[in-house]
Parts: structure tokens; C-alpha cells; sequence
């Protein structure tokens, strides 16, 4: 990108990592449904399975999601998952029932940005670059800033917070869990 | 590159004994919402070890005071040794958590998020006179109402733990009380 030209709004990366035993199934499903829920078109790029090592299987997902907000905004996430030392264990639940859960090593990752012009219908020539910069920093600048940022950052957090409510982390509370409103411009 | 500049050093707080860590936390967030701040998590782990759950927590709350600045709060929680343990309190046991907590308080600030005035050197000159002479008064205030904030999360967070202050552990506890 030229110097002086817009940068499209990214979150930082928020990450977590978890030793442990988790429910893997239901952690994948759940992202998957949290996904689905808000209409997001959910990949899954790489699943990788490598040769277990003694300590355990080790396995990396890769995942995406984006959904367009209006014909010229639209929110992408990337997920990676990579778990490390992972083997299957069986838990007796409170009811009395078995689960297989995994026990090891978790790493996630979760990253989101909002794309202006997913169209690419600003790239064919410099002025239109130019313009589309103009655009975003003075014209629309507030609608990045206080609309669709704070959107994609409590989003970012629900997500963040539904797996470490998953993984049953110390720190799973949410504030803004049942932040919602009547209207919603964005 | 914003200038940012550190108010509030490691300010810390240490505990030992029984605590609630998930009250702990609705509490940090609950402190951050009623105070209008972003947050940026910057690391949570956590790790299931034979000594105990051991938590790296560490988060950024931000808030945009003016166009040209903005104030960052940095807590770095570590928890280790955390266990479930059986407690005693109004001659009742419940269960809750006993562990170490270690944490840190950082006040930062930073002039000119949005990189208006560091193109050029003369830029940053002009602005180094304005935020130092000109603006003083603002960003003096601008400091002390961080200071301020940092030392609220510190002492809301203090008297939260000095309320497990009279819980006893039942271990430690005479079998007649309870």
C-alpha cells in the first residue's frame, strides 16, 4: 500500500492457550454454529492431522469466515486452531453418562477486519485508489470508527468468549454478552 | 509513531489466599463497561498443572478521550497454585478457589493515535511544542484522570479480595464451627 493511503480497520489478533481437558466436538460445532448463526460463509481452508508423537496427536485447522455487511463492506475472520499433545480421555459426566473429551494442548487464534471495496471495483486505475482512500478517510471515516469497528470488535470478543466459555476457562465472563439494541444502524 | 508515554508504572498488587477468580474477572469486566472503555486482550492462557491451575491473563482498556489522544490501562494478572478448596464462612462451607494472585497496573498514554503529525520531523516538532507548551493544561489533566482510573481498578480490585479476608479454610477450622 502507497504511503498516505487507507489501511483497511483490522482488530489486533486475539489469542488463546489452554492446557487441559476440552470437549473438542462441541467446540468445533459451536464456532461452526456461531458462525452460521450470523450468517457467515464459514471455510474450512486446512486440517491438517500430523504422525502422533508419543505425548500425543497433534492437529491444525485453519478456518474463515466473511460476511458482506453492504455492497462495499464486508467483515473477514481467520481462525487457526492447533492443538499439540492431544489424546482422547473418557469423562464420567454428573449424570453418569461417558464422554470422550481431549486432553492437551490448545492454540487459538482469532483474527478480524473489516474489507472496504470487496468488489475491487477501486483497483483498475491510481486515481480510483486514490479516491476510494479519500472516501474511506473523510467521507464514510465515521462510519469505520464508531459503526462497523465497535461491531467487529464486540463480535470478536463474543467469539473470544464462547470458546473460552467451551474450553471452561477461569475467565470466560463476557460483559457485553447481552449487549444488544432495538435498532441497529450497522 | 504516536508518542506514548507511561503514567502509571507497574503499580502492584499481591494476594494469597481464597478468591473467587471467575467473580474476579466479572468484576474487571463489569469495572470496564460501566467505565465506557474498549478492551484489547492481549494474552490469556491458562494451564491445568499438578501444582494447580496456573492463568497468564493480560488486557489493554482503551478509551479515545480526544481526537489527538487517547489513555490505555494495562493489567497483567497471573494467577498460579489455584485449587478448589472447602471454606467456612457465615458458619456455612462452600467451595470456592484458593491460589496466588500477582498484578500489574500500567497508565499509558498516547498523543496522536491516528498518526496525523509523525510524516514529517518538522510535524513531530510542532507537536512536541504544542503538546508541551500549548496544550499543557489538557494533558496534564489527561494524566491525572488516568492516574485516577488506574488507581480506581486497583482499589476496586483491592477491597474485592479483602472481602475473603474472614473466610476460613475448613482444614484450618475447628470441626464444631461449621
Amino acid at each position: 500500500m502507497a504511503e498516505g493511503l487507507w489501511d483497511d480497520f483490522a482488530e489486533p489478533v486475539v489469542y488463546i492457550r489452554y492446557k487441559g481437558v476440552w470437549d473438542m466436538q462441541d467446540l468445533y460445532e459451536s464456532i461452526a454454529e456461531w458462525f452460521r448463526r450470523r450468517k457467515y460463509k464459514f471455510h474450512e481452508r486446512v486440517y491438517k492431522h500430523k504422525h502422533p508423537s508419543p505425548f500425543g496427536v497433534e492437529r491444525q485447522y485453519i478456518w474463515q469466515a466473511e460476511r458482506y455487511e453492504t455492497e462495499y463492506v464486508k467483515i473477514h475472520y481467520d481462525i487457526y486452531i492447533h492443538t499439540y499433545d492431544a489424546h482422547d480421555v473418557e469423562v464420567a459426566m454428573p449424570d453418569g453418562s461417558r464422554k470422550t473429551f481431549t486432553k492437551g494442548r490448545i492454540w487459538i487464534e482469532i483474527k478480524a477486519n473489516l474489507v472496504s471495496d470487496w468488489e475491487k471495483r477501486f483497483d483498475e486505475s491510481l486515481f480510483l485508489t486514490h479516491l476510494k482512500s479519500f472516501y474511506n478517510k473523510y467521507i464514510i471515516k465515521k462510519n469505520f470508527t464508531m459503526g462497523w469497528g465497535p461491531k467487529l470488535r464486540y463480535e470478536m470478543y463474543d467469539l473470544h468468549a464462547m470458546i473460552k466459555r467451551k474450553l471452561k476457562m477461569e475467565s470466560e465472563e463476557y460483559e457485553h454478552r447481552y449487549f444488544s439494541g432495538v435498532y441497529r444502524k450497522y | 509513531m504516536s508518542e506514548t508515554r507511561i503514567i502509571v508504572d507497574h503499580l502492584r498488587l499481591e494476594y494469597k489466599g481464597p478468591l473467587k477468580v471467575k467473580e474476579l474477572f466479572k468484576l474487571i469486566g463489569a469495572w470496564h463497561k460501566e467505565k465506557g472503555l474498549q478492551k484489547k486482550e492481549d494474552k490469556n492462557f491458562e494451564q491445568d498443572l499438578p501444582s494447580g491451575k496456573s492463568i497468564e491473563y493480560e488486557i489493554s482498556y482503551w478509551k479515545k478521550i480526544s481526537y489527538y489522544t487517547r489513555y490505555i490501562i494495562k493489567l497483567r494478572a497471573l494467577f498460579s497454585e489455584l485449587k478448589r478448596v472447602q471454606l467456612v464462612h457465615n458458619d456455612k462451607r462452600i467451595t470456592t478457589d484458593e491460589g496466588k494472585v500477582l498484578m500489574y497496573f500500567d497508565g499509558i498514554i498516547e498523543h496522536d493515535h491516528e498518526h496525523r503529525w509523525d510524516d514529517r520531523p518538522l510535524f513531530i516538532f510542532i507537536r512536541t511544542l504544542y503538546d508541551k507548551f500549548i496544550y499543557k493544561a489538557y494533558t496534564e489533566r489527561f494524566e491525572q484522570r488516568l492516574t485516577q482510573d488506574v488507581h480506581d481498578l486497583y482499589h476496586t480490585i483491592e477491597s474485592f479480595l479483602n472481602t475473603y479476608r474472614y473466610w476460613r479454610i475448613v482444614s484450618k477450622v475447628p470441626h464444631f464451627s461449621h
